[in-house]
């Protein structure tokens, strides 16, 4: 509920602001183009996944005598010319048909399996990221305002560790030191409000590295331009300085991959999810890949696809709300 | 404001004087001699942009750490080979008695199980032309047999059992009955129980299993009996070459896999940065400077990105043999978008300003303004990229094993390393198996990362001018 009122209010927010910066125009145009990208992209992964092994397609290919291959090919449709396969997969999704699952749980709609996965990987990313914003933001700002003291060091190394230990190997020792820290279960149970606390925190610990090293970055950048020394020679006061001008001019570059961040969620984190085995959508591309579900594999990648491109969208919006000199009209392509 | 006035006035007064009295010093106007030198020396300045970059690099300290480790680790990792006594990484080793394979070895510093003092008797069984399989143990007395305990030490009793003497361990495992009087011995005794008979009191296997040691060192008496001098060692493997990292769980030596697997990672990391590097620019200079070029070029961007990588591995993999070149051929696919996308980026902000207005109504020809005018000024952001880029594709080789379709365990990899070694964190015994290449790997991107960053700063010449 508190969630659906939230996305009324966004909506509303970008459509007064789309409005009111006479950006409608703009916005149709690039919704128009990414259409045809869009069309480009399906059409390209369409063909791809034509070239896949035939092998592929069977569990016991070995033991299948010429007809029986030909008759499952039959069945999946892949008999067929490319671009007979192609123009009816099209139409059906204009009617909004994802189609039907082939090999990963055969026969269900892949609607239905994305309805059912997509929730649990969304709650879980957008706590994650929730937590990466508020650990971050600060750690950035507290890294960049004393260059060289305690936080600006003590971020260095957590940011360095972070990247340097491959994920898959620090995620399997928080799972391991977290669950006897906390006496919980190895796995992930949606009801017990108690094993989500390690997935989000080791999917947040990444976003909190990233958050921090970037806005560091930018706001050392920003410290170091002519208005702020003008600004600081005539006296304001550091704080507002600092609030007031610094964060809110070096954060607009970050603004532009929140929506995107927020939006990508839905595809899951692959190690996380198969650690605490969470029924989520990480990994699921991946998997259908490996299976050769080919409906299933073209339905993600145009979800994803749709996801980049109108997160993309949202994200130079924002940027533009936040800070009233980029204009988008003349930026454009330029983004 | 009158009184204001008139301190004004004193004040500068007093300046006057002591400027007059400065001035009538005449050492202030005293003529220079000519000199032709310092004539010269007029205009010119002894900067060079890399002589102060490096000048700056150098002088951070935690960069020259990074950078001594790195060189340490590349080092290390090609010269391993040409060490005496490296293994082969893809060799099962066995145990050489009972053929069963040497699993999940713990990592030693040192073959030694122990050093004989006094003039052990052993068992011994040939092995190969240079090893002996070699135990103290002389007999095995099977349940219920008699034996005669003629001394008690404290944990160890002597016996006399058919004609052999040796000693047996009296412990909770083996459960001797004790007489009424320990002391009167000889005492005859039953065991309901194995027991072992050693040659001395010490127990000289390896929880059971054979010790190996090297033929030259062990005597035979008038009787054949083998007997080993003092000084002799033990050993728990038949090689003087210790498994440093241990083995893992078929066998097969973690030192020297660890090792193979670092050179492989870093060969890819290095070859794909390479790719990464000088598509990218390429296309990215094009991308930004080239304005027809930029509509197209986007949307092949926006399509290309939006294809998963996955499905392009797994293609490429069927089409090609697998195997190392494959998995960096499939990698350079796709890894230099990024980075024409950022070149792409860096160069929009850069590409109008005046000094490049300026070349191109000089009538410089473009590609000299991109060579020459654009690509210098990127010199910083780029050696960044690139730094980073070399860990970048070792991690995503890790993420590719993860998913099944890397390199196969015949060509050890860091990311297949690292793959086996987290099937077995469960077991705190087996962790070395992960730690290992874990370690090897944070290294190299940690120095990777510190010197690129570094480089980054000191290539800035708002920092070193």
């Amino acid at each position: 509920m508190i969630i659906k009122i939230a996305l009324c209010l966004l909506a509303a927010g970008f459509i007064y602001l789309i409005w009111k910066r006479r950006l409608g125009f703009y916005v149709l145009k690039r919704v128009l183009l990414s259409l045809f990208s869009l069309l480009a992209i399906i059409s390209v992964v369409f063909v791809l996944l034509r070239q896949m092994p035939i092998e592929g397609y069977f569990d016991n290919y070995d033991k299948l005598d010429e007809a029986q291959v030909q008759a499952k090919l039959h069945t999946l449709g892949l008999d067929r010319p490319i671009l007979q396969q192609l123009i009816p997969f099209l139409k059906n999704l204009l009617k909004g048909d994802l189609g039907q699952s082939s090999r990963y749980s055969a026969g269900t709609s892949i609607s239905q399996i994305i309805a059912e996965k997509a929730p649990i990987s969304i709650y879980l990313g957008v706590a994650s990221m929730g937590l990466g914003l508020l650990f971050g933001i600060p750690l950035g700002a507290a890294m960049a305002l004393k260059k060289g003291a305690f936080w600006d060091r003590f971020g260095t190394v957590f940011i360095v560790l972070i990247n340097a230990v491959p994920a898959a190997v620090y995620y399997i020792f928080i799972q391991l030191y977290g669950t006897d820290l906390l006496r919980i279960g190895m796995l992930f149970k949606r009801n017990e409000p108690v094993t989500w606390i390690l997935p989000v925190i080791s999917m947040s610990l990444g976003s909190i590295a990233s958050y921090a090293m970037w806005l560091r970055r930018y706001m050392l950048d920003e410290i170091n331009k002519d208005y702020v020394k003008l600004a600081r020679s005539k006296g304001i006061s550091p704080y507002k300085l600092m609030l007031s001008h610094v964060f809110r001019n070096s954060f607009v570059p970050m603004v532009q991959y929140i929506p995107a961040s927020l939006l990508y969620t839905v595809c899951g984190s692959i190690y996380v999810e198969s650690l605490y085995s969470i029924p989520g959508m990480g990994g699921l591309l991946v998997d259908v890949i490996g299976r050769q579900d080919n409906p299933m594999v073209q339905a993600l990648v145009m979800i994803f696809s749709c996801i980049g491109i109108v997160g993309l969208l949202l994200g130079d919006l924002l940027m533009a709300m936040l800070d009233p000199r980029i204009s988008l009209e003349r930026r454009q392509g330029v983004r | 404001m009158s009184i204001f006035g008139t301190k004004k006035l004193k004040a500068e007064k007093a300046v006057e004087n002591a400027f007059k009295e400065r001035i009538s010093d005449d050492r202030l106007f005293e003529f220079a001699p000519y000199d032709p030198a310092s004539g010269e020396r007029t205009g010119y300045s002894n900067y060079s942009y890399w002589g102060s970059t490096l000048k700056a690099f150098f002088k951070n300290r935690a960069a020259m750490t990074a950078l001594i480790v790195l060189g340490l680790v590349l080092l290390f990792t090609f010269l391993q080979p040409l060490l005496p006594g490296q293994r082969d990484a893809n060799r099962v080793y066995n145990d050489p008695v009972t053929g069963i394979q040497l699993q999940n070895l713990s990592p030693s510093l040192s073959t030694v199980f122990t050093t004989l003092e006094s003039k052990t008797i052993l068992n011994c069984q040939a092995v190969d032309e240079n090893w002996f399989a070699v135990s103290n143990l002389v007999a095995t007395i099977k349940k219920r047999d008699d034996f005669t305990v003629t001394a008690y030490l404290d944990d160890w009793v002597k016996i006399e059992y058919k004609g052999i003497s040796g000693y047996v361990k009296n412990n909770f495992q083996t459960k001797l009955k004790l007489p009424d009087d320990p002391y009167a011995v000889p005492y005859e005794s039953r065991s309901n129980f194995t027991v072992q008979v050693y040659s001395n009191n010490a127990d000289l296997t390896n929880n059971g299993s054979w010790l190996y040691c090297e033929s030259a060192k062990i005597r035979f008496d008038e009787n054949a009996i083998a007997y080993a001098p003092s000084g002799t060692e033990l050993r728990t493997v038949p090689s003087a070459h210790p498994f440093v990292f241990g083995t893992n769980n078929i066998g097969q030596d973690l030192w020297s896999r660890v090792w193979s697997g670092t050179r492989t990672s870093l060969w890819i990391g290095f070859v794909v940065a390479l790719f990464e590097a000088l598509i990218g620019i390429m296309v990215g200079i094009l991308w930004g400077y080239v304005r027809q070029l930029d509509h197209v070029l986007t949307e092949l961007y926006n399509i290309i990105d939006n294809i998963p990588t996955t499905i392009i591995l797994i293609l490429v993999s069927y089409i090609m043999k697998p195997g190392v070149s494959t998995l960096i051929f499939a990698m350079s696919l796709t890894r230099w978008l990024g980075m024409a996308r950022f070149v792409r980026n860096q160069i929009v902000i850069i590409r109008d300003r005046d000094y490049n207005l300026a070349s191109r109504c000089l009538g410089t020809s473009p590609v000299r303004i991109m060579v020459k005018n654009l690509l210098p000024y990127l010199v910083s952001v780029i050696m960044l990229r690139m730094a980073l880029a070399i860990p970048g594709a070792i991690g995503s080789e890790v993420f590719i094993t993860y998913i099944g379709i890397g390199l196969s365990k015949e060509t050890p990899s860091l990311g297949n390393l690292i793959n086996e070694g987290r099937q077995y964190v469960t077991s705190a015994s087996l962790r070395y198996q992960l730690l290992f290449p874990t370690v090897i790997l944070s290294l190299i991107t940690i120095s990777f990362y510190i010197i690129g960053n570094s480089f980054a700063d000191a290539a800035d010449p708002k920092n070193h001018v």
